[in-house]
């Protein structure tokens, strides 16, 4: 009698546990928060192919504008990570507001680009700092993602209402990690926290068949070294949970 | 007779009287009247033919090999099962649509118990039925963790409790302690993982902070205390991983403060910790042996000389040559065996005088 007990116990655990997660799943797909086409600049195919595994994941590659030889974002300042409760070496999940081609990616643009027109205004300046320069500018231009991480809020709401008006920024849920930093004792600085994006929550997309039909026989591809255009745009929904459905995959 | 332990104990109790009896016999001791022999020996007949037919319990020396060798394969079979069906779905279901790939990721632990209960109802032994078990497990495991990445769900701590529950459902129904392990760890993970999201911490980060398993660990120690009836041999897994789960995190804070809540002195973190891990480790061997549990005894000497080892090296490593710290871990060792033989031996003395005084009344 008990083992029947049992039995029906776990056969119904299952059916309603499956019920709920499809709900929590179908609940973020009837309510469309956000819409962004991402290309292979922001989404990524895997490094290697295995072919013991059909099915095809593309990785999220989120940016953070930080300042020159720093690792820190420039918006996660000491008073933001106090905003936002982060103690010394934990990690938190948090809304993150991220920016598609925006101003912070031109800025960066522009940079670069000053960057090597200088080198080339430089007569001083050798080869292999213009070359550099350049590879730099057609990475930025070309292949590397556009895509920024641009703010975190322990509120949905923060966000939502300071980027209303902003077309190509939407809020996800992403894990930030905080750390001390050791400064310079002589110089009079103290030690601080310091924190950075560790990841997005939901940081790779699965492709459903057969909309993965077309990506099968792409391999991944250095972009660091290569000034092609992307191959590949997806059309992404954020639904009510933050998470991504995936929409229309089509090839460039 | 409440438990297939129980009926196995008395079956290796009348071995052994049978064994004694025909030694004594020979060695001109004892000698039992015809009748009394033929009356014994009818008797733990129809005893061991009843409990084979209760029970599956091994009778004879020959028949333990062969249940050992039995549950090895089928603990290699039921692991090669699952690792099967996850490398199955793996391969193809990048060529599945996604109502198919549903379907079949909601079915399969459905099957699998479905399975589990026609073993249990066909196959007195329950080998088939463990298999079977741990395949619904592992089928439900690969159910959910699946069902999230089709549908790009952020992950969640909630899905450890309910392999728990499903866990340690299989568990009972197949009397599997690979699968009550499996709901322990479940538990302690989601648990763990709890404790880590309220003090604000991101629940994947739960192993970063080993004191999120303390609770977990006394809550699964404490059940180890419950008497279940035909469920003997689960209560010594309880304690087993109710102290391991709360002895590794110790030993890890003992040498790594970074990883404590506390924000004072690492080095004073350290201490605290090493300090409790020598009281609860002796506190395990005292309770072992005062409730006559040889689990703990062990656990608790394992972590003790753990503990005492890293202690010495965290003393004498740097600046005592190589050859004479291993000499002085060595000793230490023969001063334990020492100290343990002279247990013993005080142990074996008491139990002469207590049988002694017996034999007067």
């Amino acid at each position: 009698m008990r083992k029947h007990i049992l039995l029906a116990s776990v056969a119904f655990i299952i059916l309603v546990v499956n019920a709920v997660v499809l709900g929590k799943v179908w609940y973020n797909q009837s309510n469309p928060l956000y819409s962004v086409v991402l290309t292979e600049r922001e989404l990524t195919l895997p490094y290697s192919t295995n072919k013991e595994n059909s099915g095809i994941s593309l990785s999220f590659d989120v940016k953070i504008p930080h300042e020159k030889n720093k690792y820190t974002p420039t918006w996660l300042t000491t008073e933001k990570i106090a905003a936002l409760e982060l103690s010394n070496n934990s990690s938190k999940e948090l809304y993150i507001a991220l920016e598609l081609n925006g101003d912070t990616h031109q800025l960066k643009l522009s940079e670069a680009e000053l960057k090597y027109q200088n080198t080339l205004d430089d007569p001083t300046s050798t080869d292999s700092k213009r070359k550099n320069a350049l590879r730099i500018r057609d990475h930025l231009k070309y292949s590397a993602s556009r895509l920024y991480a641009i703010n975190a809020a322990t509120n949905f709401s923060e966000l939502a209402d300071k980027y209303a008006k902003q077309s190509n920024v939407f809020i996800a849920k992403g894990v930030v990690r905080s750390y001390q930093t050791y400064s310079d004792k002589s110089e009079g600085e103290s030690d601080k926290i310091a924190a950075n994006l560790n990841r997005l929550s939901v940081d790779s997309i699965f492709i459903p068949y057969p909309r993965n039909q077309q990506l099968k026989n792409l391999n991944y591809r250095n972009r660091h070294r290569s000034k092609e255009k992307p191959r590949y745009k997806v059309e992404l929904t954020y639904g009510a949970n933050l998470e991504p459905v995936v929409g229309k995959v089509s090839l460039l | 007779m409440h438990s297939k332990q129980n009926a196995q104990h008395r079956v290796d109790q009348i071995n052994a009287f049978n064994s004694e009896l025909n030694q004594l016999e020979q060695d001109g001791v004892l000698q039992l009247s015809t009748t009394d022999k033929s009356n014994l020996h009818n008797y733990h007949q129809q005893l061991l033919k009843s409990l084979s037919q209760s029970f599956d319990i091994d009778a004879s020396t020959s028949q333990k090999q062969f249940s050992l060798a039995m549950k090895i394969a089928s603990f290699i079979g039921a692991l090669a099962f699952s690792a099967s069906l996850f490398m199955l779905f793996y391969q193809y279901w990048g060529n599945l649509t996604t109502l198919v790939q549903t379907s079949v990721l909601i079915s399969s632990p459905l099957i699998a118990l479905a399975l589990t209960q026609l073993c249990l109802v066909k196959e007195q032994s329950g080998y088939f039925a463990k298999i079977a078990g741990l395949v619904c497990i592992a089928a439900f495991v690969l159910n959910l963790s699946m069902l999230g990445q089709i549908y790009n769900v952020a992950p969640s701590p909630n899905a450890f409790i309910v392999w728990s529950v499903v866990s340690l459902a299989l568990a009972y129904m197949t009397h599997s302690r690979l699968l009550q392990t499996f709901a322990i760890l479940f538990f302690a993970c989601f648990l763990s993982a709890k404790m880590g999201t309220w003090s604000g911490f991101y629940w994947l980060s739960f192993g970063e902070r080993p004191e999120n398993f303390f609770l977990p660990a006394l809550i699964i120690f404490a059940f180890g205390h419950k008497q279940q009836k035909s469920f003997e041999e689960f209560t010594a897994i309880y304690r087993i991983f109710g102290g391991l789960l709360f002895l590794l995190p110790v030993l890890v804070l003992a040498n790594w403060a970074r990883g404590s809540y506390l924000t004072i002195d690492p080095e004073i973190i350290e201490g605290g910790y090493q300090i409790v891990g020598f009281v609860i480790s002796a506190a395990l061997i005292y309770h072992g042996i005062r409730q006559n549990w040889r689990d703990l005894v062990n656990l608790g000497s394992t972590f003790f000389t753990l503990f005492l080892y890293t202690k010495m090296f965290d003393w004498w490593w740097d600046w005592m040559p190589k050859y004479l710290f291993f000499l002085v871990i060595a000793l230490t060792a023969l001063l334990i065996l020492m100290v343990f033989k002279r247990l013993r031996t005080g142990e074996i003395g008491l139990w002469i005088n207590a049988t002694k005084g017996a034999e007067h009344a």
